[in-house]
């Protein structure tokens, strides 16, 4: 692993790694199956998920992988992904990189593990076309206070994914993990250690 | 305006049960379930039958239901049970639930039973009315009072959510989580029936604003009812939306007979008028009945938000904070008496004499409902024209006049 700085909270720690010919900064804590968080930082929330997997949380913009549209995006977080050996990840990303989260998964369906889509936009009619192709299952999560409600973005995609679960955190804005850590994590930890059988109580697995 | 006929499903009181001189710091709950007749009580369900059958006739809008637990007042366990029965009697009035007690239940399955209900009354159910329940109602099934407010808003949203999301969907709630959630049927009212919930108090007044919901106004005297009102507009207004009318019931006790004399002089007689009166009755027999007394302190206090037990000396759970009937009322919200006589008030008057706030002949009580009419802006009255402090045959008449006189002159106010 490259350099090692002390990140500001939590477990989270500040890497640097090469890509593409040039060194980007990333987040990382804890052990286990790797979680890829596209956008954010660390904080409550990824801290408790850290504490039972591997987070890696990159920030494409501040690394200087934006790229022009979400697809581009996607193969910038391909890239990181492959460097950093990560294998088939689970990929968590909220709002606008949500679409980069998914534009990857249509794009490299055998890298991504599962998707946790936080409080994501009504995809494009680009995106939306390539999203009944996508098999891997996926958490959407929408704050009661944000995007929920019938004809919100979450239904769109619950809709539209085959293997989508819609989940609504109640009194949660947005910022469903800054306004619930703890709900968020709780129910991403689960989704991602159970996938499917999440929906089924299960108190002897930690289930809620 | 719309008429209600509020069912309490009371179990018809003996003589010799009417306990004079009741204790008003006992609460009279929970009813001694040794003492409870079937004979009796297969009477007291035909009679109700046979009042919602007469007020369906006569002209009322809506027959009225509200959850009510362990008491012989009020023995409403499941409003949907006795509204499913209802539902294929009734030829012309509606149904309103005022309500289901939320936080006692799974809101899943109220949103479920809440859609079939509506199925079953042909899209025509005309309120789905939830309750944060009387404080006495959390010693029934063990739940915890504490954040009781923050559970009934919970519940609601997510009933709510159940009614109207196209798609199967999970809920993190703080109170409730469900990871799969997708009812069958849906509400044949599209898209949901229409909602109401406590209007009392401030808070709930508030909360019902930011959902448009409808509010229903309990037993507050009218002068209180009128400000309750008013409060629920400016935040209804300041939230984006106008109330109308119909977005406000007002519910209340009334009686009419003949003469304003002869109505005066019944309510006296029989203690109607006033839910403080509900006080005795079959409890009241039960020997060591305060036992309950330092439970019912105790989620009369936490309901509230007061401080811990030994802080708060006064404000114990006294006969209206904890009698069954209280649908949504705050605890301690008893209607003082004291208003002036010939106005819309009632309650218990100067001199302990009992009176319903609608009281007297047809004529009479037409006035008595403009002038509720014009103090509060509540558009649908839910009114109580009896209990089991009534006799049956002053409660059918009593019935019959409201329904055939008063209703087709107050039908456009």
């Amino acid at each position: 692993m490259p350099d090692v700085e002390q990140a500001p909270d939590g477990p989270f720690r500040v890497y640097r790694a090469g890509v593409a010919g040039r060194e980007i900064e990333f987040l990382e804590a804890g052990v286990g199956d790797p979680l890829l968080v596209l956008g954010g930082s660390g904080g409550p929330a990824l801290s408790l998920l850290a504490a039972r997997r591997r987070v890696i949380v990159l920030d494409l913009a501040a690394a200087g992988l934006g790229g022009a549209t979400a697809r581009d995006r996607a193969a910038a977080a391909c890239a990181v992904a492959d460097s950093l050996e990560l294998g088939p990840c689970d990929l968590l990303a909220a709002a606008a990189g949500a679409e980069a989260a998914l534009w990857r998964a249509a794009d490299a369906p055998g890298r991504v593990r599962s998707l946790v889509l936080e409080s994501p936009p009504g995809p494009g009619p680009e995106l939306a076309a390539v999203l009944p192709g996508i098999r891997a299952p996926a958490l959407v999560l929408c704050g009661t206070r944000d995007g929920a409600g019938p004809t919100g973005p979450g239904v769109t995609c619950q809709r539209l994914l085959p293997g989508a679960y819609l989940s609504f955190v109640y009194d949660a804005g947005h910022d469903i993990r800054g306004d619930r850590p703890g709900a968020f994590a709780a129910v991403v930890s689960d989704f991602l250690t159970r996938q499917g059988r999440f929906l089924a109580r299960d108190e002897a697995e930690g289930a809620p | 305006m719309k008429f209600a006929l509020f069912t309490p499903h009371a179990y018809e009181r003996a003589e010799e049960d009417w306990t004079p001189g009741w204790d008003p710091s006992w609460a009279g709950w929970p009813g001694p379930p040794r003492l409870f007749d079937p004979e009796r009580a297969l009477r007291s369900h035909t009679r109700m039958l046979e009042l919602c059958q007469l007020a369906d006739e006569t002209g009322f809008d809506w027959i009225t239901l509200a959850e009510h637990h362990y008491s012989e007042h009020m023995m409403m366990p499941s409003p949907m049970l006795l509204a499913a029965e209802l539902s294929q009697r009734l030829r012309r009035a509606r149904l309103a639930v005022l309500g289901v007690a939320i936080p006692l239940a799974n809101p899943v399955r109220v949103a479920e039973e809440y859609a079939l209900l509506d199925l079953m009354t042909g899209g025509r159910l005309a309120m789905a009315g939830f309750l944060r329940g009387t404080p006495n109602e959390y010693l029934t099934y063990g739940t915890d009072v504490a954040h009781s407010r923050e559970v009934y808003e919970e519940g609601i949203e997510l009933v709510v959510a159940a009614w109207t999301t196209p798609v199967a969907f999970g809920w993190e709630g703080r109170h409730y989580q469900n990871r799969l959630i997708s009812i069958w049927p849906r509400p044949v009212q599209q898209p949901h029936p229409p909602v109401l919930v406590s209007g009392n108090s401030p808070d709930s007044a508030d909360f019902a604003a930011r959902h448009r919901f409808s509010i229903g106004l309990a037993f507050l005297p009218p002068q209180a009812a009128a400000a309750s009102a008013a409060y629920f507009r400016d935040a209804a207004a300041a939230a984006g939306w106008a109330a109308a009318p119909e977005n406000i019931v007002y519910r209340t006790f009334a009686y009419v007979a003949a003469t304003d004399e002869q109505a005066q002089r019944d309510c006296a007689e029989h203690g109607f008028g006033a839910l403080s009166t509900l006080g005795g009755g079959l409890a009241a027999q039960a020997p060591g009945a305060s036992r309950y007394a330092a439970a019912l302190a105790d989620v009369g206090r936490r309901y509230n938000g007061a401080a811990p037990a030994g802080a708060a000396a006064a404000a114990p759970a006294g006969a209206a904070a904890a009698a069954p009937g209280g649908a949504g009322a705050p605890a301690g919200g008893a209607p003082p008496g004291g208003a002036p006589p010939g106005g819309a008030a009632g309650g218990v008057m100067p001199g302990g004499r009992i009176r319903p706030p609608l009281c007297g002949s047809p004529e009479t009580v037409l006035g008595q409902v403009r002038q509720l009419r014009d103090s509060i802006g509540a558009g649908v009255l839910d009114l109580i024209l009896y209990n089991d402090a009534l006799p049956h045959e002053l409660a059918r008449e009593s019935v019959r006049l409201f329904g055939t006189e008063v209703i087709p002159q107050a039908r456009d106010l």
